[in-house]
């Protein structure tokens, strides 16, 4: 790899054709990354501030996400490169490739902890005598055949993660039956801060666009990846929205609160004359959900220090999985899971507030250096 | 692994051997003379020269035909005016060594004048065994033509000429084998398939070096990108209407001499389970079909291991109703699942390949054995629960729809890993092993084209003739997956003409 | 990757992968509690029973047999784990399909039984709750059928109703109403006879607690009030003579009107049915007739759906979920101030009754 994409002068990369991704790819990189392990329990966070008045938190923080996309493209399309090379121009070399090792780190973390709490997820719900170290290592080496594949295997996964996460949807049927549809009302019950509170929240399950800053110059077409990229954030908004309806009238609120996996319990009253307790087959799909996630996460936090250092993407490779290995055998408890996810979230919060300063900054960099 | 070092030590001293003597058409000669069904002869009468031939090979009826009679009632002397007046073609002369060898052993007749001359008279005149074209064997269908190819090279091409009557239709000819000499055909159409795709199988054959190709299946594994592979990701088939049809798409199809099969590429995994069949039926009951051997493989590949895993973990998923039928069928088996569907997935391995190891009529006796008397006392003795064995048996049932042989054999394969996943983790076992099956598909290529191609990259164009087959009015556009050169098979507007009502 | 650091590492893999096993039981070597009950003892003690499927080989067993275990202990757990040295194999509770409880401990309040059933994973959410006059343990030990389990059979009979004439009821619906603002469940209730068992009436709870029950004969009233279904019959008497109406479909719609204390809540039901058995046959002649028998089964099913919600106000309990309602429909719903208002509100009921068929014969 790193005999291949060299990179010029400019700071601009160009990466051979055959590596380079359809427009469409954008569609699927973008939904797979947003749609995680978070789905399966947001319901009760976004409910937390703004009880069932929460979709409409899912739909204005899907607002705020399609802004910051449109940014990020801005952004990349500026400046033509990658967010090292954005870095760079920025904030120059040192200070620009500090921000992106920590850019790196923050996707090893996200890494961590959907590994983490699906690994949890697993534990509570199948295998409560799980070896946990034993199982993190046969998931990451498999995680690693795909990353060591290279960008193409990685949005394949993606794409087969999305067709194969549909036929889920269909199971809310189920839950439909069985719906109190006047729980939602009366509409917009909760103050403008209780909502707003619960946008912060809303948002936090949407992270995922940010990855687009490393994996932008693999696309082949980026004006027409575009639109994929804003249909693929509207998708995954649509996913939310109904996962968060179902949940909302099959479930009243209080109950709710104690549901830590709203959508797993869901799952339990799925029935077929040949098969019951659908939550077993549910989370054994949710394996496809998780891989791309890991998959994208940790290919993009190597890619951003392979720019950096100049080094082979597998010695990174190699280091981060190590990490990710010793972490998630480490956290042993829910508490420190939960700590685990409220960090993550706050940094994930942080580095959505940072694109659009960024967006500003180079705006306004572009400007100095055009007047020159 | 031994027996091939022995082979190439014998090949090496073999070829020094050679050098030694050979470096004379005396010394060639000589050697020859070793073998008892070497002819030397010499010619007096008007024409007065040596004939040598192989007579294993050589057809006699024509030398005594076409030959003999000539040189009898003339008086030739040299060789130029023998090879005006013998009435063939392809006669040349010439003192080349190397190709004296290879024409002599390939069934020429060799004329000398004189002894010591060096300037030898070549007249092709082999006669090559065959079988006669049958019906397909491997590859049966109700519907459709029913040749198959044979271990000729010069009839399988005949049989793909015949369908394809086009000056473009061209094939490429390589020689591969250091001591086997086996003619290699590439055949593609000029015009549809992309050069590409045809350099890239004409270098990776050219470079192919090893002592024999006895059978098409080398050449497959020889050029396959990943040769670790249990996926075969070249199709093989003993059907020249099959190749006939993929040529046309643009694909490249290449016959070896002695073996009764052709290859074809670029493929994709989704054309190892379409049959000749669909092209036969109407597309409706064609691609029913198609999707029953698809969900065919999937169940053969999963059943096993659900069972294993529901029975060892998830308990909670038989529904009321089957769990008695369950635990009454388990009640008294020793062994946990996972050890029950290993012994009889054995089993039936066992059963198949001695079944296809026997001669037909003892293979079904086989059969019948097996699968009656060892499943009903297996059952009775209490070794294995008859849920089980109808599991087993459907699966292996299901295992047999794939319309291409090697498939089969890797779907046989492949359920082992899931089997061993399941007994792991359960279900999230069997997804993890699935998630790495569809990884390593991902990763595969196939002359250097995506494997997994209308799926991953995702082409809507191709998936119309993936997993259902669209009538053939919708079948303007050949598959991408080949690249061609000329994408339109036929002009759609000009077919799907609308005509009103009552017109 | 160089091939010897490769060779390691598959090797580790393999010694790795050998003891990656969770340990198992295979699904024959567990027992699989089908029922558990439980019996009040005193304020600390309860007595759990279970009854476990005994599966024989097919040609050894033609009758499905039993295994029945009791236990007293302090809490749910604790009865499992006293259960469990009762028992050969490892019990799991990933089949249960009933969970029972005497009268007794219902009223004494279900809390810790249902935080149980509700935090373990393995338990489904649409096994069915029960109580059940007189003990739990002589209930799940009775022999009620030749042919199949006692699991089955209740399972059957109580399904069987929740079609007809009872309102359905299952775990997710028992929490949904006793974490809902405004809600109280309900439960079937049910008695052993001789060699049978019989759906009694619904037993009704607040907060966790049985506080009030009412018969069989009302369920169908009950039912009209709560949900919309399309089965059940209802028998009226007619002029002197019973007629029998099913009921092919039935709506119910709960209407709030007004703040605070002067709320109303209005309850419209709308009936569809067929007339399917007189006890004479010379009544049917005409279609005014009909008319009249409409009036008839307007007026009784609106008394007594008056009487039913009556009683319900006396006793301060909401299983029909008015609550609920009332906080969909009104802003700023205050749970403490509905509990105040709930005895006094008035309540109209509306209900209109169409018969379209009277069967094959007229």
């Amino acid at each position: 790899m790193s005999k291949i994409t060299r990179e010029n002068e400019a700071g601009s990369l160009s990466i051979p054709e055959n590596l380079l991704v359809t427009s469409s790819s954008a569609f699927f990189l973008i939904n797979s990354m947003q749609v995680g392990v978070g789905i399966l329990g947001f319901e009760r966070y976004i409910a937390r501030d703004a009880g069932y008045d929460g979709w409409i938190s899912i739909l204005i923080a899907g607002g705020i996400l399609h802004i910051l996309l449109w940014m990020i493209f801005q952004i990349l399309e500026d400046s033509k490169g990658d967010l090292v090379s954005i870095h760079r121009d920025v904030f120059g070399k040192y200070a620009g490739h500090f921000l992106s090792i920590i850019f790196s780190l923050y996707l090893l973390l996200l890494s961590v902890t959907v590994l983490r709490t699906f690994i949890e997820v697993i534990q509570v719900w199948i295998f409560p005598r799980l070896n946990v170290w034993i199982f993190t290592f046969i998931f990451l080496s498999i995680i690693y055949y795909f990353v060591a594949g290279g960008f193409r295997v990685v949005v394949a996964i993606c794409l087969i993660s999305t067709v194969l996460g549909l036929p889920i949807l269909l199971l809310k049927y189920f839950p439909i039956q069985l719906a109190n549809v006047e729980n939602l009302f009366p509409v917009v019950d909760h103050s403008l801060s209780d909502i707003l509170k619960s946008v912060k929240t809303a948002t936090l399950s949407f992270l995922g666009i940010e990855l687009l800053l490393i994996y932008y110059p693999f696309l082949k077409y980026p004006q027409s990846s575009r639109k994929w990229a804003h249909f693929g954030v509207f998708f995954t908004v649509l996913i939310y929205l109904g996962s968060a309806l179902v949940s909302f009238v099959y479930y009243n609120e209080d109950q709710l609160q104690h549901m830590i996996w709203a959508t797993i319990t869901l799952w339990k009253i799925v029935e077929f004359p040949f098969i019951e307790r659908f939550e077993y087959v549910g989370i054994a799909m949710w394996v496809y959900i998780i891989i791309p996630n890991i998959c994208l996460a940790l290919w993009a936090a190597t890619r951003v220090l392979k720019r950096i250092f100049k080094c082979r993407q597998k010695k990174f490779l190699w280091v981060y999985f190590f990490i990710t290995f010793l972490a998630t055998g480490l956290l042993g408890d829910r508490q420190s899971i939960d700590l685990l996810n409220k960090y993550t979230g706050i940094v994930g919060f942080y580095v959505l507030l940072y694109i659009p300063v960024l967006f500003i900054l180079t705006k306004l960099v572009n400007k100095v250096r055009n007047r020159k | 692994m031994w027996k091939k070092m022995k082979r190439v030590k014998e090949f090496k001293s073999w070829k020094a051997n050679e050098t030694k003597q050979g470096d004379s058409l005396q010394g060639l000669i000589e050697k020859l003379k070793q073998s008892k069904d070497f002819v030397t002869y010499h010619h007096s009468g008007p024409t007065n020269c040596f004939l040598y031939y192989i007579k294993t090979i050589n057809e006699q009826g024509f030398l005594h035909q076409s030959v003999l009679p000539i040189l009898k009632n003339n008086a030739l002397h040299t060789l130029d005016q023998i090879k005006d007046k013998i009435p063939v073609e392809n006669i040349t002369i010439t003192s080349d060594l190397e190709e004296i060898r290879r024409k002599i052993m390939q069934g020429n007749i060799m004329i000398q004048i004189k002894v010591t001359d060096d300037e030898v008279l070549l007249i092709p005149a082999a006669t090559v065994e065959t079988r006669k074209v049958t019906t397909p064997e491997v590859e049966f269908s109700v519907v459709g033509p029913k040749e198959a190819f044979v271990e000729s090279l010069d009839t399988n091409l005949n049989l793909i000429r015949k369908r394809l009557p086009l000056p473009e239709l061209t094939v490429r000819e390589l020689v591969v084998g250091k001591v086997s000499k086996t003619r290699v055909a590439i055949v593609y159409i000029d015009g549809i398939a992309n050069m590409e795709n045809v350099n890239t199988v004409l270098q990776r054959i050219g470079d192919i070096e090893y002592d024999q190709i006895i059978d098409s299946s080398f050449i497959t594994q020889m050029i396959s990108d990943n040769s670790n592979s249990p996926f075969p990701q070249l199709l093989d088939t003993e059907r020249p209407d099959r190749i006939s049809g993929v040529l046309t798409e643009g694909k490249i199809a290449i016959l070896v001499d002695g073996s009764p099969s052709g290859l074809t590429g670029p493929t994709t995994i989704v054309e190892f389970f379409s049959a000749s069949d669909d092209y036969y039926l109407t597309w409706h009951l064609a691609s029913a079909l198609r999707l029953l051997r698809l969900f065919a493989v999937i169940f053969s590949v999963l059943t096993t291991p659900l069972y294993v895993a529901i029975l060892t973990y998830h308990h909670e998923m038989i529904p009321e109703d089957l769990m008695s039928t369950i635990i009454t069928s388990r009640a008294d088996i020793p062994f946990p699942p996972i050890l029950e569907v290993i012994i009889l997935e054995l089993t039936i391995e066992l059963l198949r390949e001695a079944g296809a190891r026997l001669p037909t009529k003892v293979g079904q006796t086989i059969g019948i054995v097996g699968g009656i008397v060892i499943g009903t006392a297996a059952v009775e003795a209490g070794l294995t629960s008859n849920v089980l064995l109808i599991i087993v048996a459907l699966a292996a049932l299901a295992s047999f729809t794939t319309p291409v042989y090697q498939i089969g054999n890797t779907i046989r394969l492949i359920r082992f890993p899931f089997l061993i996943g399941a007994q792991w983790y359960g279900l999230i076992g069997i997804s993890m092993c699935m998630a790495f099956f569809i990884g390593h598909l991902t990763k595969l290529q196939s002359l250097g084209r995506p494997f997994f191609a209308p799926l991953y990259p995702f082409r809507i164009r191709d998936l119309k003739d993936a997993f259902v087959r669209l009538p053939f009015n919708k079948q303007s556009k050949r598959p991408m997956q080949t690249r061609p050169v000329d994408s339109t098979r036929f002009n759609p507007k000009r077919a799907n003409e609308k005509r009103d009502i009552d017109e | 990757m160089n091939s010897n650091v490769l060779r390691i590492l598959l090797l580790s893999c393999f010694v790795f992968l050998l003891t990656a096993c969770v340990p198992s039981t295979s699904v024959e070597d567990v027992d699989t509690i089908l029922i558990a009950g439980y019996d009040y003892i005193d304020d600390e003690q309860i007595r759990g029973t279970i009854s476990i499927p005994q599966f024989g080989r097919l040609e050894t067993g033609g009758s499905m047999k039993e295994k029945y275990l009791s236990s007293t202990a302090n809490t749910v757990k604790e009865v499992h784990a006293k259960l469990q040295t009762k028992s050969s194999k490892p019990l799991t509770v990933g089949k249960l399909a009933l969970s029972l409880y005497n009268e007794e401990l219902a009223q004494n309040g279900l809390g810790e039984v249902l935080d149980n059933l509700g935090r373990d994973p393995q338990v489904g959410r649409d096994i069915i709750l029960g109580v059940v006059e007189g003990s739990t343990e002589g209930f799940i030990k009775g022999k009620y059928s030749e042919t199949e389990t006692a699991a089955k059979y209740l399972t059957g009979l109580i399904r069987g109703n929740m079609e007809k004439n009872f309102p359905t009821t299952n775990l997710h619906q028992f929490l949904y109403a006793y974490h809902a603002k405004g809600m109280d469940g309900y439960l079937p209730l049910l008695a052993q006879e001789e060699n049978y068992v019989r759906l009694t009436g619904i037993a009704l709870f607040q907060d966790g607690k049985m506080v009030h029950s009412i018969p069989f004969s009302k369920s169908f009233i009950f039912k009209i009030l709560k949900e919309k279904f399309q089965q059940g019959t209802q028998e009226v008497e007619f002029k002197n003579r019973h007629i029998v109406m099913e009921n092919i479909g039935s709506s119910v719609k709960y209407h709030v009107k007004g703040k605070g204390s002067d709320s109303k809540v209005r309850i419209d039901i709308e009936i569809t049915g067929i007339i399917n058995e007189v006890s004479s046959l010379d009544v049917l002649q005409s279609p005014k007739m009909v008319e009249l028998m409409e009036k008839r089964f307007e007026k009784f099913f609106q008394k007594q759906c008056e009487i039913m919600v009556q009683d319900f106000q006396e006793y301060n309990i909401d299983p029909l979920g008015l609550g609920n309602t009332y906080n969909s429909q009104v802003r700023g719903f205050d749970i403490n101030k509905w509990k105040e208002i709930y005895p006094s509100l008035p309540i109209e009921i509306n209900v209109g009754v169409e018969i379209v068929e009277t069967g094959i014969v007229s």
